[in-house]
């Protein structure tokens, strides 16, 4: 009952807010006419940018300028990381990085992933953590939510789709610092920790003496849930009692999680002036996601086969979580952030039961429910493209979507997308799963070592960042390997979809007629549920049956 | 030296990201100009 309340609470909370969050969003990113402070601020973007740079462009060169701005902020954080030893605002010494850690950790927050191979307690200088990390959080996460925009005004017709510099600083500066400043605000009342000064030097009560790492962790911990980052301040992640203090910070971080995803199809569906269809495609995600945390739920509710044989009561599976938050809170915020490419970690993956692991997987194998701040909604775009385009052929319908016909080079796109993330999966899974490169970094052999190396992989493709752990990752191959997957599974899937709007954006409008295939009604909705759940199941479920099914099968009496 | 072959790593990602783009973008135009013929 607790439990079913918990997950009332945090879904119906995050879902009503989504709704004047969505149109917040629409203000800040398209606004219809502006005046007052708005106004000086859309002359001061202009005259900072330049009124030749921030002029509306096309797809090819808001893509061109999204890729040169983020091999730009690449090259920035590896060389903050670089030269950390020389930098300031180091009173632990904190001393350098290896150098394929560095290109990792440097892919790993411009793609929006963090995913970390180190322990940032350990390793990194308050001033990396604040100026080669955080600013990242804040622009990659600004990235998605600008891509989105864009691909909007190119499906509401518009052949110029905006410029990117406009729509990242529109992102950034009334978006996500302002949201960001009020949950670093309640998270300090919650009391993580906020300041600049070193580590806490203490002596326990058996005259032991302790070292109490701190820093600016409230900032670093808003922008982490709020812009599908999910980089930790600390190794541990919200697993971690100063990052994660009290069950107040644990529901605002988990409210974090899925509330910007959740607003950008409102904001989605207000650009392209049909909210009815982004109810449709709200609703299907989340049925999606409430059947992914009732999966993960129930089968954390059997005790872990660990302790089967221990003279203990046989309850839920404990082992893993953070109890002082109830033992619903581990596989509910493994769901949560693995469904939203977000990455925190509020539980120990590595310890869930198989199939509530395989809950967590699912997220990041569709990457669509909710998915990533504006990526999310791109991506469910693309399972939307071929779900219009295979009903309508079946049917006999015209497949048009939004008032533009869909063609082979439209689909073709979408399903490069959706290759290119199942190839970075399950490709690199495979090579991982039979050289040294993967098996000698393995704590556990047989399924569950193969779901590891699956997980991973899933991660740094969906650009999720969070861990299975049990894998010691932390080697050249690995960061290597995972950091190029990061930062091509970042691009591709947003560049392909500005490729297919620019497609559609040449194509003469189509008037709606009683042959078009609607797509704001419930038929649409089982059709894309049933296109999501065929496409996902016909590439991933081989993978699922190698690792955490038969993991499942084989604790079978 | 080697933090320059893994930064140029980095960068040959993008690079094989703009090549895509501009591929893409030439691909779309020949097609435009199948439809309209």
């Amino acid at each position: 009952m607790t439990a079913a309340l918990l997950v009332v609470l945090i879904l119906g909370v995050a879902a009503a807010v989504s709704w004047p969050l969505g149109r917040y969003l629409v203000w800040a990113m398209e606004p219809p006419e502006v005046s007052g402070w708005r106004a000086r601020f859309e002359a001061l973007l202009v005259s900072v940018i330049g009124a030749r740079i921030s002029a509306s462009r096309s797809w090819k060169s808001y893509a061109t300028a999204m890729l040169a701005f983020s091999a730009v902020a690449f090259a920035i954080s590896f060389a903050v990381l670089s030269l950390q030893p020389s930098l300031p605002l180091n009173p632990d010494g904190k001393g350098a990085i290896a150098e394929s850690l560095v290109f990792h950790t440097a892919a790993s927050f411009v793609s929006n992933t963090n995913l970390q191979h180190y322990s940032g307690e350990v390793s990194l200088s308050y001033f990396s953590q604040l100026f080669g990390l955080m600013w990242l959080q804040f622009v990659s996460a600004a990235t998605g939510l600008a891509a989105l925009a864009a691909i909007a005004r190119g499906l509401a017709g518009s052949r110029a789709l905006g410029n990117f510099f406009v729509d990242v600083a529109r992102a950034t500066f009334l978006v996500l610092l302002p949201v960001a400043a009020v949950l670093a605000g309640l998270l300090v009342l919650g009391s993580t920790p906020m300041t600049l000064d070193g580590a806490v030097h203490a002596t326990t009560l058996e005259g032991a003496e302790q070292v109490i790492a701190r820093g600016p962790v409230a900032a670093f911990v808003a922008i982490k849930q709020l812009g599908t980052n999910g980089g930790g301040f600390f190794g541990p992640n919200s697993t971690h009692p100063l990052e994660n203090p009290t069950f107040w910070t644990n529901c605002l971080s988990m409210l974090a999680i899925v509330l910007l995803p959740m607003a950008c199809v409102w904001m989605f569906g207000r650009m392209v002036g049909r909210w009815r269809h982004a109810a449709v495609v709200f609703a299907v995600m989340f049925l999606f996601l409430v059947a992914k945390i009732g999966f993960a739920v129930w089968f954390e509710s059997a005790p872990t086969k660990a302790f089967e044989t221990l003279p203990i009561e046989q309850v839920a599976n404990l082992e893993g979580k953070e109890l002082r938050f109830g033992s619903t809170t581990g596989p509910l915020w493994a769901v949560l952030t693995t469904s939203t490419s977000n990455g925190s970690v509020g539980a120990m993956h590595d310890s869930l039961n198989p199939l509530a692991g395989l809950a967590a997987l699912v997220g990041m194998w569709l990457n669509a429910t909710f998915g990533g701040v504006g990526v999310g909604m791109i991506n469910m775009l693309l399972y939307i493209v071929i779900a219009v385009f295979v009903a309508g052929m079946l049917v006999g319908r015209t497949p048009e979507y939004l008032n533009r016909r869909l063609g082979a080079r439209e689909v073709t796109l979408a399903v490069l997308a959706m290759v290119a993330h199942a190839a970075f999966i399950l490709g690199g899974t495979a090579v991982f799963a039979v050289t040294p490169w993967g098996l000698d970094t393995l704590n556990n052999t047989g399924a569950h070592g193969f779901a590891e190396i699956l997980y991973e992989l899933s991660s740094a493709s969906a650009n999720n960042g969070s861990g299975f752990e049990g894998l010691g990752d932390n080697t050249v191959a690995w960061n290597v390997a995972t950091g190029l997957i990061m930062l091509l599974a970042r691009f591709l899937p947003i560049i392909l979809p500005l490729a297919i709007v620019g497609s559609l954006a040449e194509k003469q409008p189509t008037a709606q007629t009683a042959g078009t295939f609607g797509t704001e009604d419930a038929t649409f909705g089982l059709i894309l549920v049933a296109t999501i759940v065929i496409v996902g199941a016909l590439t991933f479920a081989p993978a699922a049956a190698l690792g955490p099914i038969v993991e499942h099968l084989q604790f079978l009496p | 030296m080697t933090y320059l072959l893994y930064l140029s790593l980095g960068f040959a990602a993008f690079a094989t990201l703009f090549v895509l783009t501009a591929a893409l973008d030439r691909a779309g135009r020949t097609s435009q100009i199948g439809e309209d013929r």
